[in-house]
């Protein structure tokens, strides 16, 4: 049988709990930036199938105009979630492997 | 759409495969020990196991398939990377680490390293055998359709039966694959996945630079046979024209239908045309007719276009479809004739914003059955706007909820998504590669690269996709064949070589389905079960006897299911997962009283509901038991959305009523 790996762990249990949170943290964050584009698709295809947006904000006379680049909103916010997903990943995993604030306190 | 086999394809598919099979033999002789064949030691080095991550995940379905669904239905295709990405991020943040702190070689230990109960064992050893079955039936299905065009392979006469083309891609694939997982086990299937997912990642990152460099054109190359399907205002025109032609009533299942035939009666030869809805600019009156492509099939007998099936003289066979019908260089009224007909090379964003603004020919599919018992498969073309091309919906079922009112066609959109995201992470064979790496930390990393891999790999099936679309190329009666095909417009050598990548993409996925389903009986259910207690070479016997078993039943359900979407029982693969195997992990993970049976109960829950509602949904009742659609008793197709939250239920349920009262 292979050895369990929890003694060999070399990460300190301070810095585990600090990973996982902030790891969970960073699920509920793309959570919703994933069940924004689900919800969107679906009441909001208007929005979701346009290159441009437009607001309108309380003080302004002349409404702002988003463009989105030149594809749809679609297109941008989808191909936004994989790079969120490459980003977020690779930012927890720098972060990670940092060590724990109290660790470096002695 | 019959295929030439191509030496050079035939060349380097065996370079490939003689070459991974090498490695293989070579590794395998490394595997010692129980830990060397199931988890290769835990020794496998994080930036290796984490593209070995891609390479495993990125199957025939990913790439096949998600390219062949853009190329044919747009971004319908493109919201299953979305979905499987998703994914990824749940097995990141919330299982990776967590579970390799856990377990030792396989799903079912990681569930039960803190109880040591056989219901926890026995259950989810079951709930991997089945998941990992649903994945391994479209690699194998995929496998087949594969291996038959690229290698041109010609019907297998043993004699006694033959086997069909298909049959025979199955067999190689199968042969092919036991022989890796049985001389070696993990260490070169990690080893056969690293190489298939840079591979991929690398020669589809060639592809990409090369459709770029293309641009856009509407005239696309016509050495494999394109042609533009051929417009006509009124079939009257044609028998005006030539005397021989008659057009047919509208009699029978051909009433009311937007088909006008027109039979030459010299030959015998009819020719199908279909209405477009579209009025011709000059003759606003009447609609355009347009030709289609067709097969008429009756008591085995095949025409193509009204013609036998065949390369040769009085044969027809189909001509590559899918171009650009207009860029919106030509709205522009300064721009000269012949440079609104080619981009010339442009960037990434610039190819979007292009298809978004183009006017694309993309063909659909129709069905008819004639009263003289003639099945008719109608390949038809539409001219649709590049900008609906880009938005979800073009499928005929799949995405259906997302314009739809429909409250049962929203949910069933909401339950695929939510079944890829939680899929993933609960996926037997991506699980057991949590093992392969030396700790936490590794897994961690190797799960990163692993994001970072498949990201940018769907962001390039994104273009691979949208480029079949456009360089008339594609073979109307499969979708599978969309990648390869496009490379072919760039030349022999690339269509050999990703002929030869998708060949080691079935072959990397299901070599990681194989291990995982060997390890789930061998280690699981046998080792526990029968409270046998094997030593290490008894256990790495037995899980080489389960690869070759499985191996089997795998080919033999592969050949079984030839006519099945690949697409659609990945994704049922997906919502048992999501469904079984997720809640207990999380639950194991996160939830202090969690018990042995809550978790025991809710595998088998989630995984018999999820089960049932797909074997009574009603793409099963079409596609497996040819009933209709209305018969079936389920409100939509995908279960997710009901049975993993019903899976999370059970498992509180069961665990608070059984949860061990402290001393009372």
């Amino acid at each position: 049988m292979s050895q369990t790996t929890q003694q060999n762990d070399p990460e300190s249990q301070q810095v585990i709990v600090r990973n996982t949170r902030r790891g969970l943290l960073l699920f509920t964050l793309y959570t919703f930036l994933y069940g924004g584009f689900v919800l969107l698709m679906v009441f909001r295809f208007d929005l979701m199938s346009s290159t441009t947006a437009t607001f309108q904000l309380p003080g302004q006379a002349a409404p702002i105009e988003i463009f989105f680049g030149g594809p749809s909103l679609a297109v941008v916010y989808g191909i936004g979630l994989i790079f969120a997903a490459i980003v977020l990943a690779v930012w927890y995993m720098i972060a990670a492997g940092r060590p724990g604030v109290r660790e470096l306190k002695g | 759409m019959l295929y030439s086999p191509s030496l050079t394809a035939i060349l380097v598919f065996t370079a490939f495969v003689g070459g991974v099979l090498g490695l293989s033999f070579w590794l395998g002789r490394r595997a010692k020990s129980s830990a060397g064949y199931f988890a290769a030691h835990g020794q496998v080095p994080w930036f290796i196991n984490g593209v070995a991550f891609a390479g495993d995940y990125l199957s025939a379905a990913s790439f096949l398939g998600i390219c062949g669904m853009i190329a044919f239905f747009g971004y319908d295709g493109f919201l299953y990377s979305i979905g499987y990405l998703a994914g990824w991020v749940v097995a990141l943040f919330v299982i990776a680490e967590p579970i390799k702190r856990l377990g030792k070689f396989t799903f079912a230990d990681a569930l039960d390293a803190k109880f040591n109960s056989r219901g926890i064992r026995l259950t989810a050893a079951i709930s991997t055998l089945v998941v990992s079955i649903f994945y391994l039936i479209p690699q194998m299905v995929g496998a087949g359709a594969l291996v038959k065009p690229l290698l041109g392979l010609p019907a297998l006469n043993l004699g006694l039966f033959t086997l069909s083309p298909f049959t025979v891609g199955v067999l190689i694939v199968g042969i092919v694959v036991t022989a890796i997982v049985v001389t070696a086990g993990m260490v070169s299937t990690t080893w056969v996945q690293f190489i298939k997912g840079a591979l991929l990642v690398l020669f589809c990152g060639a592809l990409t630079l090369m459709i770029l460099n293309r641009g856009l054109m509407t005239d696309p190359p016509t050495d494999h046979g394109f042609r533009k399907p051929q417009y006509i205002v009124s079939p009257a025109d044609e028998v005006t024209l030539n005397p021989n032609y008659e057009i047919l009533p509208e009699t029978g299942p051909w009433l009311g239908k937007p088909y006008v035939r027109v039979k030459d009666k010299t030959d015998g030869i009819l020719r199908i045309y279909r209405e477009t809805g579209q009025i011709n600019g000059f003759t606003l009156l009447r609609p355009d007719l347009v030709e289609t492509q067709y097969s008429a099939t009756n008591a085995g007998k095949i025409l193509i276009n009204g013609k036998p099936h065949g390369r040769g003289k009085d044969q027809a066979d189909f001509y590559p479809v899918g171009h650009v019908e207009r860029l919106p260089l030509a709205d522009s009224p300064n721009t000269p004739e012949d440079e609104a007909s080619h981009t010339g090379p442009i960037g990434p964003l610039a190819y979007l914003s292009t298809i978004q603004g183009s006017t694309i020919v993309t063909w659909a599919t129709d069905t008819l059955l004639d009263s003289d018992g003639t099945k008719y498969t109608i390949y038809y073309p539409r001219r649709v706007a590049g900008a609906d091309m880009l938005l979800p919906g073009n499928h005929p079922t799949l995405f259906k909820g997302v314009k739809s009112n429909n409250l049962y066609d929203q949910l069933n959109f909401f339950s695929l998504m939510l079944a890829l995201f939680f899929g993933t992470a609960a996926l037997p064979h991506i699980l057991i590669r949590y093992y392969t790496v030396k700790d936490a930390s590794a897994a961690r990393k190797s799960t990163v690269v692993g994001i970072a891999t498949i990201g940018l790999f769907y962001i390039l099936t994104l273009y691979l996709g949208l480029g079949a679309m456009t360089s008339g190329a594609l073979d109307v009666t499969n979708s599978n064949m969309a990648a390869p095909l496009l490379a072919r417009t760039f030349g022999e050598l690339p269509f050999a070589i990703v002929s030869a990548i998708a060949f080691t993409t079935v072959l990397g996925t299901v070599c990681g389905l194989i291990m995982a389903a060997s390890g789930a009986v061998a280690h699981d259910l046998m080792a526990v079960l029968l409270k046998r207690s094997m030593d290490d070479f008894a256990k790495i016997r037995a899980g080489k006897i389960v690869a070759i078993a499985v191996g089997i039943i795998a080919m033999l359900l592969g050949i079984l299911f030839e006519k099945m979407n690949v697409t659609f029982l990945v994704g049922w693969a997906f919502n048992i997962a999501a469904s079984a195997n997720l809640p207990a992990l999380v639950m194991l993970l996160f939830w202090r009283h969690t018990t042995a049976k809550g978790i025991a109960a809710s595998v088998l829950i989630g995984m018999t509901t999820s089960l049932l509602w797909i074997f009574l949904s009603a793409d099963a009742y079409v596609s497996l038991y040819g009933l209709s659609a209305a018969d079936s008793p389920v409100p939509f197709n995908q279960p997710a959305i009901v049975t993993v939250p019903l899976s999370f239920l059970t498992l509180v349920v069961v665990s608070l009523f059984t949860r061990k009262r402290a001393a009372d």
